[in-house]
């Protein structure tokens, strides 16, 4: 019955990505521009410094005087500090620029997620539950900012700088840089071995950093069955556990760092004493210059800095790429209904031989058929698995029939647009979410533009405009996490006070009460009865009172209906509706 | 780290957030030690390699004639690839200790959070709000840990600045003296910006935290948002705190760019006035090339010194934070303790709460009806010790004279909020694994719950995602039920076990527990007319006071107001007379 919701393909990541490279190609290229200039001001210092050895050798031996060769270097250093405040300036330019340009578009992407989020489909929402979305917008998110922010951006700057720089050192001793290719293969080699294990071992090891954090707050959230069932000492051990198996992991990918780091740390130096005995070779022959091979060396000094960073960001970019398909996944998910053009010509609802399932071959619900009068309150009891969920799903219009038809007035329930199908037909389950804003937000999310009064007689229609007012800011106190706790009762009331302004002429009620201790369902009862006045009601119901008070009963087992009738029709058929009830008064 | 997790991980220090980090280090100052002292072998022999280079520049071909030279640089050269298999493996070892000493002290400070948290009981909900402090526990130790990971490479910077600057002094004295000088004023100033980036920081991360909230409270109602309506609302919400988060974000750029501005321009002029110095050095033949290229490698070193210690001290100011966060909850004491001079033990047998007059005799089942509902949970307290003012006594013995751990051993409080935790269904019923299939699966059928194990792939071994969100209501509570009941303890006192399950399955169960308990003490605090027929005795209490007891069907014929709040009949039928329908005037339509 649960569905988990989609993650993008590799082709859909790579179309996506190349959106954002065009939506936001621009800044993108002045960024870029501004990181190699300042990579370009970066690379001044090896470049005169071996010019300045040349000069000053050269001097020395050619005994020229100390004045002009001091000239000389004054004029030199004065074009280096030149070049490091350039550089200092551009870099800070260039950084600025990336940063904003990644805040833009990582709150472009949380943005459009939560879009999509927000728009997904009835049924898909009612089957996946939150905790995927929840995740997607929590962890996935945030992951995906570190990459965004600093991963993306590290990286390109990361490979211009290394471009620039191999580029700067062919250019300034073309025979010496040669050099450089000397690294390359333990680099490659070492990193292929490295990235060949490191992603499953990393993503291992966060998957038990998961678990020691879910197991920490399980701690916390739970405490109070840890402390009934005498569970302390069970729950430390749980902890030294998860803690010993992420140490494995940990250990695991520690092991494959210690090959991988001395492999690339000698493939940055072996080129600097290739360089060294090579130039010397070179210089001896005239065919470099000493300063030649200096700067050649400092730049390949040099280098180590952003091809570190290039190889320290692969990893990060491969958790990065996983969110980023989770959380652009979503645009994948199909939509559950396509709009007819038939108008509900009256408010009467009627399922004809409906048959359903969740999954092809496997169905929950055989043939059910069903005329409500307008007005009339039908109470759906039976064992749970039975199907009355489901058939409430199917009255209430989240998901359309395998089999047979739901229609409302003659018009099919899911070929209506969402917003006709919410003003006449709601679902109301045990599920009472209070959003973290003001009471009045709250209660107003069908009709946000609702008066003050309007707000406060919906309170008053299910019995909380008392406790409402009596709240530090009254309509206006911020109600949810963080804000005034409710309790079970009031978040209840609130949820029926949302349906009186939105004002549906039939309501499907799934348990509604259910989780409720029994006073607070006593309570609630009256407020449920007030809202219930003059609207078309299916109950599905645990208590037998809700179903003593409901005009007809449906009981559902099997996924067909085996009795339906009034209590009394009921009670005389001696069924199955008739021994429960009898049992609830004492005659079992 | 082969010692991880630490069999003790010790007391804490929560005296202050200085301390807690203090004593944590002086519990690992071994590895912190020769973490130190090969990460400054790692950095020196970096700091090195430019005189080594330096002298390899030297040997080079100053007289194209010199075969000398040639053996010279080779010399050299090989030293330059000496001292780059030393700092290749300095690397390693380095980073090798620097996770040794990060892990263990995450560890021992989650160590410490585990059993803390576990051992305390409701007294750290009861104090700490569920918020921020809670949700932050698990990334506190990182953040903590980091501070011992960076003191290695702070250790080790500073020793390599003052090697550097005596190298230099031997070349030049004033260029040595800008080294001293200079390095500890860069520091100052760079601190100087570090500060009012933090602070920035801290607020993005506010507003990012906030922005979390919006969003995840925004999915978590969705149903209700699909529902009903209202998503615009949310949506324009969130993105206008997102844009807000965007404008911070900007803001922390900022100076963020101006830190990274800042650490290239002030090495780069240390640089510069170290080439010019060292170049007219160079001229009047004071030094030689090799000695300024040197120079030159000196002064370009320094860069990463100098960026690890601002990292230090980044990483200093988190830890602080975390570790006074986490001192919050170490330092709430427990709730419930052993009172001086508990020794006593309990013959077992009666559960009985003088406060309300509640008997739950010996080897009986026994149901509580309250009136207020709500007194039931606050009795079932009493009856379970779970705070130090109850007056129950357990066989004749106030509970309160008995060790805690007696107490949760032998009488088993059941709540009705049925907390699950995540893991396999077979651990939701028997986390401790000391029932074998058997007696898992009987507990899971006496408490009606094998449906569940069709829900998930693998039967007993299937996974219970979310603490149990991905089950409805009635299953999470019939398998809390199922739990309590496969521990079979001698007293055991549920509340309200069956509100959430329906009219059908709650018959069931009732039944079955009666069997399943049978000879053992039971209070069950519920006014269900499908529960209470099961029951031995039923105790009707009301405002707090047990007013009648008996046998159900007694009190429903002898007690009309038990009998109206059972049922929730005033007009009750007498038992063989069918009640009539409360809206006979409807028509009713018959379908198949």
């Amino acid at each position: 019955m649960r569905t988990t919701l989609p993650v993008a393909d590799r082709d859909h990541v790579l179309r996506d990505v190349r959106r954002l490279l065009r939506e936001h190609r621009d800044p993108g290229l002045r960024m870029l521009a501004l990181h190699a200039l300042a990579a370009v001001a970066g690379l001044t210092g090896p470049f005169l410094l071996g010019r300045l050895v040349d000069d000053v050798v050269g001097a020395v031996r050619d005994g020229t005087a100390f004045e002009v060769v001091a000239r000389r270097i004054d004029v030199a250093v004065a074009v280096l500090v030149a070049a490091v405040v350039a550089q200092a300036v551009l870099a800070r330019l260039a950084r600025k620029r990336s940063l904003v340009l990644a805040e833009g578009v990582f709150a472009q992407l949380r943005e459009e997620f939560l879009t999509r989020a927000t728009a997904l489909p009835l049924s898909v929402v009612e089957q996946a539950g939150t905790g995927d979305l929840v995740s997607r917008t929590t962890n996935d998110v945030d992951a995906l900012s570190y990459t965004v922010r600093y991963g993306a951006p590290a990286i390109l700057v990361a490979f211009v700088t290394s471009v620039l720089t191999v580029v700067a050192a062919v250019f300034s001793g073309p025979l010496v840089a040669l050099a450089i290719l000397a690294g390359f293969p333990g680099l490659f080699l070492a990193t292929r071995w490295y990235l060949r294990r490191a992603p499953q071992g990393y993503a291992a090891e966060r998957a038990e950093w998961g678990r020691i954090s879910t197991t920490l707050g399980e701690n916390v959230e739970n405490v109070r069955t840890v402390e009934a069932l005498g569970l302390a000492e069970h729950r430390v051990r749980l902890v030294d556990d998860v803690i010993g198996s992420t140490v494995r992991r940990e250990r695991y990918t520690l092991s494959l760092r210690t090959v991988w780091f001395p492999s690339i740390e000698m493939s940055y130096l072996v080129p600097v004493v290739v360089a060294l005995l090579w130039g010397g070779f070179l210089v001896r022959h005239d065919l470099q210059t000493i300063g030649q091979v200096t700067t050649v060396v400092l730049y390949l000094r040099q280098l180590v800095g952003p091809v570190n960073e290039l190889l320290a960001w692969w990893d990060e970019l491969q958790v990065g790429q996983a969110s980023f398909a989770r959380v652009v996944g979503l645009s994948a998910v199909e939509p559950d209904r396509t709009q007819l053009p038939a108008q509900p010509e009256s408010d009467v609802v009627h399922a004809d031989a409906v048959g359903f399932a969740y999954t092809p071959g496997r169905p929950v619900l055989h043939g059910v058929s069903l005329a409500l009068e307008p007005g009339e309150r039908l109470a759906v009891v039976g064992p749970t698995g039975a199907g009355k969920s489901t058939l409430g799903r199917l009255i209430a219009g989240i998901n359309a029939p395998t089999d047979g038809s739901v229609q409302v007035g003659g018009a099919e329930v899911t070929g209506l647009p969402l917003d006709e199908l919410r003003s006449r037909i709601a679902l109301v389950t045990q599920e009472r979410h209070v959003f973290a804003a003001s009471l009045r937000d709250n209660v107003a999310l069908a009709a946000p533009g609702s008066s003050q009064e309007q707000v406060l007689e919906a309170l008053a229609a299910v019995d909380a405009r008392e406790w409402v007012l009596a709240l530090p800011d009254g309509l206006d106190t911020a109600v949810g996490e963080n804000g005034v706790p409710l309790s079970a009762a009031q978040a209840q009331q609130v949820a029926l006070a949302r349906l009186v302004l939105a004002d549906p002429h039939t309501l499907v009620l799934d348990e509604a009460t259910s989780l409720l201790d029994p006073n607070a369902a006593r309570h609630l009862e009256r407020s449920l009865a007030a809202v219930l006045e003059g609207r078309t009601t299916v109950a599905i119901a645990h208590r037998l009172h809700t179903a003593h008070d409901a005009d007809r009963i449906a009981v559902v087992e099997g996924g067909r209906i085996t009795e339906l009738g009034t209590h009394a029709e009921l009670v005389h058929a001696g069924g199955s509706y008739a021994h429960l009830w009898r049992s609830w008064h004492g005659e079992g | 780290m082969r010692s991880l997790p630490l069999s003790d991980p010790g007391t804490p220090d929560v005296s202050s957030p200085t301390r807690f980090l203090l004593r944590t280090a002086a519990q690992q100052w071994r590895p912190m030690v020769a973490g130190s002292a090969i990460g400054t072998v790692w950095l020196l022999s970096q700091a090195v390699l430019p005189a080594a280079i330096g002298r390899a520049v030297d040997a080079g071909p100053d007289e194209p004639d010199g075969q000398g030279d040639a053996a010279a640089l080779t010399r050299w050269s090989l030293l330059v690839l000496a001292l780059a298999v030393v700092t290749a493996w300095a690397a390693i070892a380095r980073h090798r200790f620097g996770v040794t000493n990060w892990l263990t002290a995450c560890f021992r400070t989650l160590q410490q959070v585990g059993r803390h948290t576990a051992r305390a009981g409701t007294a750290v909900t009861a104090k700490l709000p569920q918020g921020e402090v809670l949700a932050s526990i698990a990334s506190d130790g990182p953040r903590l840990a980091d501070a011992f990971d960076v003191t290695q490479r702070a250790v080790a910077s500073v020793a390599a600045v003052v090697v550097v600057a005596v190298l230099v002094l031997r070349t030049s004295v004033p260029i040595g003296l800008v080294i001293l000088v200079g390095v500890p004023a860069v520091m100052a100033l760079l601190l100087l910006v570090l500060r009012p980036l933090q602070e920035r920081q801290r607020l993005h991360r506010k507003l990012s935290g906030e922005l979390t909230s919006i969003g995840t409270d925004t999915v978590r109602g969705l149903r209700i948002l699909r529902g009903i309506g209202g998503e615009e609302v949310f949506l324009d919400r969130y993105r206008a705190k997102s844009q807000q988060v965007r404008a911070a974000g900007v803001r922390v750029a900022t100076w963020e760019s101006a830190l990274e501005a800042l650490q290239i321009l002030v090495p780069g002029l240390l640089v510069a006035s170290l080439v010019w110095a060292g170049a007219r050095a160079t001229a009047r033949g004071d030094v030689t090339a090799g000695e300024l290229v040197a120079l030159y490698g000196y002064a370009a070193f320094l860069t990463s010194p100098l960026r690890m210690l601002v990292e230090a001290a980044d990483k200093y100011v988190r830890a602080l934070v975390a570790a006074r966060r986490l001192i919050t909850l170490l330092e709430v004491p427990a709730s419930v303790v052993d009172r001086p001079g508990t020794a006593a033990t309990s013959p077992g047998g009666t559960l009985t709460d003088p406060e309300s007059g509640v008997t739950a005799a010996a080897g009986r089942l026994t149901a509580v009806v309250c009136d207020p509902p709500e007194d039931a949970a606050v009795l079932a307290r009493r009856l379970a010790r779970f705070d130090d003012d109850t007056r129950a006594t357990f066989g004749g013995v106030p509970l309160r004279d008995l060790p805690v751990a007696e107490v949760r051993a032998r009488v088993l409080l059941a709540e009705d909020d049925a907390q699950l935790f995540s893991g396999t269904i077979r651990e939701q019923v028997d986390p401790e694994r000391v029932h074998d299939d058997a007696e898992v699966l009987a507990a899971l059928e006496v408490a009606d719950a094998r449906d569940v194990l069709d829900l998930v792939d693998g039967g007993l071994a299937g996974t219970v995602t979310e603490r149990g969100r991905s089950l409805s209501g009635g299953q999470r509570q019939r398998l809390a039920l199922a739990r309590v009941l496969a521990r079979d303890p001698e007293a055991l006192v549920l509340v309200e076990p069956t509100s959430a399950v329906d009219a059908h399955t709650e018959a069931r169960i009732a039944g079955r527990l009666r069997r399943a308990r049978a000879g053992r003490t039971t209070v069950v605090a519920t006014a269900s007319p499908l529960v209470l027929p099961e029951v031995d005795d039923v105790c009707w209490v009301r405002d707090g006071r047990v007013v009648a007891t008996g046998r159900h069907a007694d009190l429903l014929a002898t007690d009309p107001g038990y009998r109206v709040f059972v049922t929730r009949d005033a007009a009750a039928p007498a038992p063989d007379t069918v009640p009539a329908p409360r809206t006979p005037d409807r028509t009713v339509k018959e379908h198949p």
